[in-house]
């Protein structure tokens, strides 16, 4: 797993690559939000387009990072949820809790 | 001179030298330590007396036209006594230091007798002289005179004693070297008593054994025919005298050095080497010169004084390089033969192999360094995974080092693939804190220890004790042994991780021990349904569980399934809060109620953790034969219906434990004769073959469909048969739990 992330227009876009499945590369994750709220920078949309796959560790992680981001008071979105993420989300009914778009620029816009 | 006098001569400066030479060595080991400067003047003036005694034998003052004759300058000779004060002041701080930390300000009144006794030879040896100091001259006051008269007589009766001192100082002086002797072989006797250590002991046993062994020959040669009448022969003398001088000062020299400084086979070797190195380059200039000046004389038919003399500076300009190279020659050739080095590598590697612990590697590899190269001093860095960054310790200092990442000199380091001085190393001086620390501690040499792509660490060394340069068999040397540490720590490595794997395993076994008894032991049984169920933890144990607890008195009973996220311990743990919280909301009025509930109480515990669950609860009512429930996030339970259609038990809420005050809806279905409840976990779902293949929902509907005229419990062990069959011999990745629930058909069929 890989992470890339830039800001635009104050919000903060994280884009992982590959599968989220926990283990030490997700600490980086955890690492790079809490960095972000450390810096004031709350709004943060992560690009699910290049995601593959995520298991209850992976899904953990975004959970917490929504968590942490809302007691900060910011929001962390997600945008371009692939099918099989979507299908993730809705069986766990966490569709009702992110808040998913399915573009960046929605996303954005959203904010 | 005589033959056997001239050997006595020979042997006497040989004796002599050698004491000087080591008193020499042991003060430039560390001139700090009080203990190597007490020793060193005391082997130095041990040395002076038999070096005093061979030059006596050969500018003897009774010679006539020796210079020395009549000088009382003779008797500086007797400074070698001071020997006897240097050894009972040894004998204080040997084995250990009595005069630490206390202010003595007497100690060096051990001096005085001797120095006193010096200063009356070499000023006053004749006792007329003496008297004639106080002969005053007669004055013209009678007064005056009947005063100086009277002074005289006081003094003279003062200076009596010190007359017959100086006429028996031999015997006098014999007594107090005596004293002194005995006096430091008892404070020595004391010191053994109190050490503990063996190694000490021995030094010390070794010390008290020669100098009784020269005190017994000093007693019989020097002493006692001084007392009585006992006359010997010069050459006995001699011979005694040589025998006393190296027992006695031989094997303080040979503890000391043996033990404490170096490796003194090593040294007895090199100063060989060095005097024979010497003595063949004399041998051929005195042999070449000769030649070369008989050579010129037949040439010119005269002496030419002038050549030799330009002869003599040419030599002393080339003999310090030439000598130089013929000990580098003979020092390859017979110290450092490269058996040595095979030897020093085949024993550490039987020596360092078997370590598993760090600490103990390093103590042994210093141990050898310290022994085979006479390295002074050996630092340790390595990388710990605790701490994430190097350390650097040093045997002598009690507190390691943390290093900083970004030091310029770790990067250097970094790239080094053999040993390297420090001061080759460029980027050194860029403001690295551990340069400095290598310019404090003397690092002459660093190790690197590389594996294929980290370094793990490295060693470094201090210049050796012997003086020797490092060279190329040495760098040859660490390399194999930085190559055997980089195996050896691996290996500490591995056994470390397997350490932290048995842990693990062992709180796993914990932790699965939790989740067993979580499950209940046998499901509730009812006259018109069946259930079946089964949970296998995985080897990773998760947070599965399922449990059933009655919800009133006429046989209504809720159901869980549920899948708390992550492994292990923390898993387990919350997976014993959740069903503890549900067992206490369970039986309300309303299910999505008391999911909610649970959900608030079970976030408020779990706060912040990442930690959450997926969880199906349900209430079947039996006399209605209907079944309540609410989904937080977990697969989709199946009913398959006795036509074979089917439905997902989808109503409900998001995951427990990750956000509070959220909704749990809940939804009620009636359940006929024949109808087939399946709740599941998605270790079953998401089980996978060979080719990275979900089992999937698809599969269990299938396989529910075609058989949910089955029992209950052929359903359970069928399903977890085609799944083993689907997935192939692999280990499962995750918790597998399922429940079978199968309402009884009315014909009384399962």
């Amino acid at each position: 797993m890989k992470i890339n992330h830039h800001e635009e227009s104050g919000i903060v876009i994280i884009a992982p690559k590959g599968k989220i499945m926990g283990g030490p590369e997700s600490t980086a994750l955890h690492d790079l939000l809490h960095d972000l709220i450390e810096q004031k920078k709350t709004s943060v949309i992560i690009d699910l387009a290049k995601v593959d796959w995520m298991n209850s560790t992976g899904l953990g992680l975004l959970i917490s990072g929504l968590t942490t981001l809302r007691k900060a008071g910011g929001e962390l979105k997600l945008a371009n949820v692939t099918d099989k993420i979507q299908s993730l989300l809705t069986i766990t009914k966490l569709v009702t809790v992110f808040k998913s778009f399915d573009s960046i620029d929605e996303a954005v816009k959203s904010f | 001179m005589s033959t056997s006098q001239l050997i006595f001569t020979l042997a006497y400066f040989a004796l002599g030298g050698g004491l000087i030479y080591l008193a020499v060595l042991i003060i430039r080991d560390s001139a700090r330590v009080r203990l190597n400067r007490i020793t060193s003047v005391m082997l130095f003036l041990a040395g002076l007396g038999p070096v005093f005694a061979a030059l006596g034998t050969v500018i003897s003052p009774y010679q006539s036209g020796s210079p020395l004759k009549e000088s009382p300058l003779y008797n500086l000779f007797y400074i070698w006594e001071l020997f006897f004060p240097a050894l009972l002041y040894f004998s204080w701080v040997f084995p250990f230091d009595r005069l630490e930390g206390k202010k003595v300000r007497w100690r060096w009144m051990v001096f005085v007798p001797h120095l006193f006794h010096i200063f009356l030879l070499v000023f006053v040896s004749d006792t007329d002289k003496l008297f004639g100091l106080i002969v005053f001259e007669q004055g013209d006051s009678n007064l005056l005179n009947s005063i100086k008269e009277s002074i005289t007589s006081v003094l003279t009766w003062l200076l009596i004693p010190l007359g017959l001192v100086i006429t028996s100082h031999k015997k006098f002086f014999s007594i107090i070297n005596l004293a002194y002797v005995i006096g430091a072989v008892s404070f020595l006797y004391i010191g053994m008593k109190h050490v503990t250590a063996d190694r000490l002991k021995k030094q010390v046993r070794v010390i008290i054994m020669g100098l009784h062994a020269s005190l017994g020959v000093y007693i019989f040669t020097f002493i006692l025919p001084n007392l009585i009448p006992l006359e010997l022969s010069d050459n006995l003398k001699f011979v005694l005298g040589a025998v006393m001088l190296l027992v006695g000062t031989g094997s303080i020299a040979w503890a000391i050095i043996r033990y404490q400084f170096l490796d003194v086979q090593l040294i007895i070797r090199q100063s060989l080497v060095y005097t024979a190195s010497s003595a063949i380059l004399v041998g051929s200039y005195l042999f070449a010169i000769t030649r070369f000046s008989s050579f010129l004389e037949t040439l010119f038919g005269k002496q030419m004084p002038i050549i030799n003399i330009a002869l003599i500076v040419v030599a002393l300009m080339l003999f310090q390089p030439i000598n130089a190279q013929i000990d580098n020659i003979i020092k390859r050739m017979f110290l450092r033969d490269k058996s040595d080095y095979r030897n020093i590598a085949n024993s550490l590697s039987a020596q360092i192999i078997n370590i598993l612990d760090r600490q103990q590697l390093f103590q042994v590899v210093e141990k050898v360094l310290n022994t085979s190269l006479l390295i002074k001093s050996v630092g340790f860095a390595i990388y710990d995974d605790e701490q994430k960054a190097y350390i650097y310790f040093i045997s002598s200092e009690a507190e390691p080092i943390n290093l900083s990442e970004t030091d310029p000199l770790l990067g250097a380091i970094g790239q080094l693939k053999t040993p390297t001085f420090f001061d080759q190393i460029d980027s050194w001086n860029l403001g690295s804190n551990l340069a400095t620390h290598f310019k404090v501690g003397g690092v002459q040499m660093i190790v690197p220890l590389n594996d294929r792509e980290h370094l793990l660490g490295f060693m470094t060394l201090t210049d050796k004790m012997s003086g020797f340069k490092f060279g190329y068999e040495d760098s040859t040397l660490l390399s194999t042994l930085a190559n055997q540490m980089v195996i050896s720590l691996t290996n500490v490595r591995l056994y470390r991780e397997s350490l932290v794997r048995q842990r693990l395993q062992e709180e796993m076994n914990l932790a699965r021990q939790i989740q067993m008894d979580l499950l209940p032991d046998t499901p509730p049984q009812g006259k018109n349904y069946s259930i079946a169920a089964h949970s296998t933890p995985s080897r990773t144990v998760g947070g599965d569980f399922y449990d059933f607890m009655d919800t009133d008195s006429k046989g209504s009973f809720g159901l869980v399934i549920a899948d708390v996220s992550g492994k292990g311990m923390p898993a387990a743990l919350l997976a014993a809060q959740i069903q503890a919280v549900i067992r206490s909301e369970s039986g309300g009025s309303d299910v999505g109620e008391a999911i909610a509930n649970v959900n608030n109480l079970i976030t408020n515990l779990s706060s912040s953790s990442g930690k959450y669950a997926t969880l199906f609860y349900g209430e079947f009512d039996p006399e209605k034969s209907s079944f309540e429930f609410s989904n937080a996030g977990h697969n989709y339970p199946l009913l398959i219906k006795a036509d074979g259609s089917h439905e997902f038990l989808q109503a409900g809420g998001t995951v427990i434990g990750a956000f509070e005050q959220v909704p749990y809806d809940s939804h009620s279905v009636k359940l006929d004769p024949n109808d087939l409840l399946f709740f599941y976990t998605d270790g079953l779902s998401e089980a996978m073959n060979n080719d990275d293949e979900e089992y999937g929902e698809d599969r269990i509907l299938e396989f529910l469909k075609n058989n949910r005229t089955r029992s209950s419990e052929y359903i359970r062990a069928g399903i977890l048969a085609d799944v083993d069959r689907f997935a192939g011999a692999g280990v499962e990745d995750d918790d597998t739990t399922l429940i079978v629930f199968k309402i009884n058909g009315t014909d009384g069929n399962d």
